[in-house]
């Protein structure tokens, strides 16, 4: 499901799908607008062949939502079980149907009991094993664009490097790398909300819905230790870049251990 | 291999064990932390000080988080209501320990009065703040703690902050700060000589005797004034008066643990300047002794519930399945002991008096 929310790919293909390389998921009409696509390629990265198909996600919320009715059923054995006077013939049949229980809690956040969802709950349900496709698509091509622009940027100090006037000379490829401090932080962090995001809607995929996995503390304890840490680290932040500061100017000269660059200008020549 | 219930005490035991050498590394530290601006007075005394616990503070650090990580992966339950019952104080703990680090770094970066005065409150914050949360969550255990499970195992809390602060818990902090007050004092008057030194030793003077009357108070609290809950042989939760001694009489080898504790304290209290060794393996005694006293006495219980008895978590039914004890068994007889021996031998290497000489030799280099 990750996968398919990732490249954004509604229907099943025939294999070897297409890659959709840029475009604008609609997740009301569950389509892609304007997308930009390379035929096979999807097909190949994530099988590693040209005849595995990759299953879409209209197919994978259908088949989710087989597996919420199986839930249903393997909840309501769960309760028969816990009773204490569940039958062998109960206790087998919950063994076989098990594994879907996780789809079945999947329901609580429409009704308590499960075992009554109504149709209407049962699709929205199975319409909540999308994530956020928009989101993921995006922040997926975000991340590998700030890969391949570092690959760019370190490919091209090589270069820089391997060439008779010192690296020190060129200011382009210095300011160019300045300019792409950030870019790594930004991958990552990317890279996050895809791995995050792209999870939902479970905690333990297939075992542990999201919203029974939280504890019960209130929004009001969350935004106390949240400001808390926004406001420290803020502050922090204004403290070490004084420091960094300061001592950058200083420099290492200023240690006065005659190892340093300055202190060889202020010497005499002897 | 071992069946189930062999294997919760054994975590247990571990446990403990791990929470033991946190408060015997981690608690010296934090001890000169929170001394560090009455017992030194001037710059150089402090950077003595604080460089006695420099190498080996963050290495301190990894028992409390391994003590944590345990309790994580041993009792998960027990976690997950624990770090939400105690959000508040341990939300509160965390931003009091930022100072700590950055006490230690940002206090040389400036040489001003008023800039390393200010980062040496900082490390105070950092030090005496942890210390006194950390026991007002172990007293709170005593006192039982508004939780009730559904039927996922979910806990559902519903506590203040202001509610955790009562007598007994409120001691316990009192005695948790007393305990490391005289452990830093103790240590730290190991490596250092002169004026620093004497100050030093009537600070374990001050830490022990703080130490000694809360925690007999606290005794006394346990047996006249409070109710204590018992597990009885048909696997019912119930309340009894003075329910926290009972574990006393059905173990009454139980008793070495506290006598340890008090006699280690006193030990500490009357040779601290006499022989400063003999009083800082006293106060590790006093350590030890008062863990085993606190875990013993709880046991089997760790977290129990004020408003729903038969909620209270156990060593029993807040434990992982015995699939995954097994496997951190494994885990655990490789790695405690790899880290107590390159603990031990961090402490070898770096031992010695630090002198105002030596801080002033390596002016750039020391904190």
């Amino acid at each position: 499901m990750k996968l398919a929310a990732v490249e954004a790919e509604w229907e099943t293909e025939e294999a070897p799908a297409a890659f959709t390389l840029f475009g604008l998921p609609d997740r009301e009409a569950q389509e892609t607008h304007y997308a930009v696509r390379i035929p096979w390629l999807l097909g190949i990265i994530a099988t590693r062949s040209i005849d595995t198909e990759v299953k879409g996600i209209k197919e994978l919320v259908a088949e989710n939502e087989k597996k919420i009715r199986e839930g249903i059923h393997a909840y309501a054995l769960l309760k028969s079980l816990k009773s204490g006077n569940a039958s062998d013939v109960e206790k087998e049949s919950f063994d076989q149907i098990k594994e879907s229980l996780g789809y079945g809690l999947l329901l609580k956040k429409y009704t308590d009991n499960v075992v009554d969802a109504t149709e209407e709950q049962i699709r929205l349900a199975s319409l909540d094993t999308v994530p956020n496709v928009p989101v993921l698509f995006w922040a997926f091509r975000l991340m590998v664009a700030s890969g391949s622009w570092m690959l760019l940027v370190f490919g091209l100090a090589f270069i820089y490097s391997n060439t008779k006037k010192h690296i020190s000379d060129r200011p382009f490829i210095l300011k160019l790398a300045l300019i792409s401090l950030p870019f790594p932080w930004i991958a990552s962090e990317a890279g996050w909300i895809v791995a995050e995001m792209g999870r939902q809607p479970w905690s333990i995929a297939g075992i542990l819905p999201t919203n029974l996995s939280t504890s019960t503390l209130t929004a009001d304890d969350l935004y106390f230790s949240l400001t808390g840490l926004i406001g420290f680290y803020t502050l922090l932040f204004v403290v070490e870049m004084f420091l960094m500061l300061k001592y950058t100017r200083l420099g290492p000269s200023s240690l006065h251990t005659g190892r340093y660059h300055f202190e060889k200008l202020e010497k005499p020549e002897k | 291999m071992f069946d189930l219930e062999t294997l919760q005490i054994t975590w247990w035991v571990l446990i403990c064990v791990l929470f033991v050498s946190f408060m015997l590394t981690n608690g010296f530290d934090t001890g000169i932390g929170i001394i560090l601006p009455f017992a030194a007075k001037t710059d150089t005394e402090r950077r003595i000080l604080i460089n006695v616990l420099a190498p080996h503070w963050d290495g301190n650090q990894v028992w409390l988080v391994l003590a944590i990580g345990a309790v994580f992966a041993a009792w998960p339950v027990i976690y997950g209501t624990a770090f939400s019952l105690f959000y508040f104080p341990l939300m509160l703990t965390l931003f009091c320990l930022f100072f700590r680090p950055l006490g230690f770094d940002y206090r040389g970066k400036i040489d001003d009065p008023r800039w390393r005065e200010f980062w040496d409150w900082g490390i105070f914050v950092g030090s005496a703040f942890p210390t006194f949360f950390l026991g007002l969550i172990i007293g709170n255990l005593y006192i039982g703690l508004p939780f009730s499970m559904d039927e996922f195992h979910r806990a559902h809390v519903s506590t203040t902050f202001i509610a955790l602060f009562n007598p007994f818990s409120i001691l316990s902090g009192i005695f948790c700060t007393g305990l490391f007050i005289m452990h830093g004092a103790s240590y730290s008057a190991l490596r250092t000589e002169d004026t620093l030194n004497v100050s030093l030793t009537r600070h374990t003077k001050l830490g022990s005797l703080i130490a000694f009357i809360s925690f007999v108070l606290m005794g006394l609290m346990l047996w006249q004034m409070m109710d204590g809950i018992i597990l009885n042989a048909d696997n019912q939760v119930a309340s009894v008066k003075a329910g926290w001694l009972n574990n006393y009489s059905t173990h009454p080898n139980l008793i070495f643990a506290p006598t340890a504790g008090l006699l280690g304290l006193a030990i500490a209290y009357l040779f601290s300047a006499k022989s400063p060794l003999l009083a800082f393996f006293s106060s590790c005694l006093a350590i030890i002794g008062a863990v085993i006293t606190a875990s013993g006495s709880l046991f089997p219980f760790i977290v129990p519930s004020s408003i729903s008895l038969q909620d209270s978590l156990t060593i029993f039914n807040g434990s992982s399945s015995a699939y995954a004890l097994t496997v951190m068994s494994w885990c655990a007889a490789f790695f405690v002991p790899v880290i107590f021996i390159y603990t031990a031998w961090c402490y070898k290497k770096l031992w010695g008096k630090l002198t105002a000489r030596f801080i002033q030799e390596n002016d750039h280099s020391l904190y």
